[in-house]
């Protein structure tokens, strides 16, 4: 291994869509995800955060080469994986795996629990008789918080959660050593979201595993990560170590995400930020800043420059050209 | 799902049984038409013969008996709706697939063979190619598998489209399952539905065409059929004589019906034991 703790590295990250129907037309080009570039050293947490339509869910989709990039580099342990074939790329579809968002739809319907889980160890080939594989798949159900004996029930029959726990063990059955997570946890009751981050946490540390953690809410990827992006209209708005996120933001964005969090106490009156609209279409794109059309202390010039994403404080990077540490705070 | 428990499964679908049981039987039935009943061919004594001791189901303006000729059709429509949908579900389901899950060109471009074929009016290419081929049992039962897969790719492209739409197939991706995998096990389990409802339809059109043709002479005229002995009712204008040889028209019509039904309620039922929820 060449890095320096490396896992995952990625460089100016694009992806466009064409949604452009007509054949002969200028393309439509939809801004998924521009110039993303970030590093995860192994046994980290990555957060990224962003409204639906920031371009995140393309982002883990791009990750684990489901969709083909439209430029930029994704290197697994110092080896770019975006050329590869499917036919090379065994290893990464071992090491890496994602848990989606609708943990109901990502089962199949008509398949076995236990089929489900044993049918990528199959695949790759990962145990020499059949009944080491019975035994590894119990095994993993077990660790995810089920019975063994549920390998022969099919989905239906189980809740939310434990459809989720399902996926986990389907995931971590092929002995990963990185696991994105799109919205693992968003369609789950809060009770449940709970104890599925502390599965999460728990074999985080059991198995030396390193985490993409991708969510809308805040409050859930600041629980888990060290480093988080904030993404906006396919843009890191901004990038920090989690502490810095949150006792020194810098990017109205953020200021106005963090307000949004609930706070449990009452007694705690706090300046809510409130962005009004919804987020715009990504594709016709302002010259200027993509956030100014909601940002509370957007200038003339917000209109015209594109901010670049420049480095405020060591580690803390910022696309914003008024940012400072604090901002916004009341 | 592994087959004892599909069995398991379907036998608690009563319905469904009873479409199996009759569909076997026939099927017995024209498997073993030899050992049931002589060939009826020649001319026998009674006439148009109501049912009676001899003749079960009566005997027709030949004095043949009805119910030899219903054994002996039995064996001509399971063969030539065998013949049809294999030939129709050999090209008609690969290519629905295929076309259904890579969108792009190639599905596109299966997607414009299905539609040009679509256009092709059956009942004339079937007598065009019946009277090139030669009008044997065989080449009926091929020329209306090969002129009915377009409708069965179409029902199997659209359900594809749908299904691999689903998370649980980018899922499957992700865990780098195997395209044939992805294609023949998670997708066709999943619309094996509505192919099976399909297919039973073109078991029923190829009975119903295998018929047609006969009725219009392009069939086999040496073999019989259940189309056959209805052309033959026909022709002799039995169907509008006062008293009318009810027995004549009525067990082959029953046949052809209770065939098709019969195929209709198993492909029901084989798709609701398939789908967990409905089971």
């Amino acid at each position: 291994m060449t890095d320096n703790g490396v896992m995952l590295g990625v460089r100016g990250l694009t992806k466009h869509f064409n949604i452009s129907n007509a054949w002969f037309s200028k393309p439509l080009l939809l801004h998924a995800v521009d110039d993303l570039n970030f590093d995860l050293r192994r046994g980290q947490t990555l957060g990224v955060v962003g409204e639906s339509g920031s371009g995140k869910s393309t982002l883990a989709r791009l990750l684990l080469k489901l969709i083909p990039a439209t430029a930029g580099t994704v290197t697994y342990k110092g080896r770019d994986i975006l050329p590869l074939k499917e036919r090379q790329s065994g290893e990464i579809r071992r090491d890496m795996q994602m848990i989606f968002q609708d943990p109901y739809a990502s089962l199949d319907p008509r398949v076995r629990v236990g089929d489900a889980i044993a049918e990528p160890l199959r695949e790759h080939r990962l145990f020499k008789t059949q009944k080491e594989v019975k035994e590894h798949v119990a095994r993993m159900l077990e660790r995810v918080g089920l019975q063994r004996e549920m390998v022969t029930r099919f989905p239906h029959e189980f809740s939310g959660g434990q459809h989720q726990r399902i996926n986990i063990a389907r995931a971590l059955a092929m002995n990963p050593r990185l696991i994105i997570c799109d919205e693992a946890v968003s369609a789950l009751d809060v009770s449940v979201q709970a104890q599925v981050l502390n599965l999460f946490a728990q074999l985080k540390e059991e198995f030396n595993l390193t985490y993409v953690f991708i969510s809308h809410d805040l409050s859930v990827v600041k629980f888990v990560s060290d480093e988080i992006i904030v993404m906006y209209l396919g843009e890191v708005m901004e990038h920090a170590s989690s502490r810095q996120l949150f006792e020194r933001t810098a990017h109205p964005y953020t200021r106005a995400l963090i307000s949004a969090i609930p706070n449990p106490d009452p007694t705690v009156r706090k300046q809510r930020i409130l962005l009004e609209g919804d987020i715009p279409g990504a594709v016709n794109l302002p010259k200027g800043c993509r956030f100014q059309s909601r940002c509370f202390m957007a200038r003339e010039d917000c209109r015209d420059a594109h901010p670049e994403l420049r480095e405020l404080e060591p580690g803390h990077f910022v696309r914003c050209h008024y940012a400072q540490p604090g901002i916004g705070e009341a | 799902m592994n087959q004892k428990t599909f069995f398991q499964a379907f036998r608690r679908n009563k319905l469904g049984m009873a479409g199996l049981v009759i569909v076997l039987l026939i099927i017995a039935i024209g498997l073993a038409a030899p050992l049931l009943a002589k060939y009826p061919k020649g001319y026998g004594r009674n006439i148009e013969a109501p049912p009676s001791q001899a003749n079960w189901m009566g005997t027709d303006n030949l004095g043949l008996d009805v119910m030899s000729e219903i054994v002996w059709g039995a064996r001509t429509s399971v063969y030539v709706s065998a013949m049809a949908v294999l030939c129709a579900a050999a090209i008609g389901v690969p290519l629905g697939l295929v076309s259904g899950y890579f969108k792009g060109r190639v599905g596109g471009f299966i997607d414009s063979v299905i539609e040009i074929f679509m256009t092709m009016p059956m009942m004339p290419l079937m007598i065009v190619i019946a009277a090139i081929a030669g009008s044997s049992v065989t080449n009926v039962g091929i020329v209306i598998g090969i002129l009915s897969w377009p409708s069965l790719a179409r029902v199997t492209r659209n359900a594809t489209l749908r299904t691999s739409e689903m998370p649980f197939i980018e899922v499957s991706r992700s865990l780098g399952v195997s395209k044939p995998k992805i294609l023949f096990k998670h997708i066709l389990l999943n619309i094996i539905g509505p192919v099976m409802v399909n297919l039973t339809l073109v078991m029923a059109t190829a009975v119903l065409s295998e018929s047609g043709l006969s009725f219009l002479g392009l069939g086999d005229p040496n073999t019989w059929s259940w189309g056959l002995i209805l052309k033959k009712a026909w022709d002799s204008g039995a169907l509008l004589k006062t008293p009318n040889p009810v027995w004549w028209w009525l067990w082959p019509s029953v046949a052809i019906t209770l065939y098709v039904v019969s195929f209709n309620i198993l492909g029901n039922a084989i798709n609701d034991t398939l789908n967990p929820k409905t089971r």
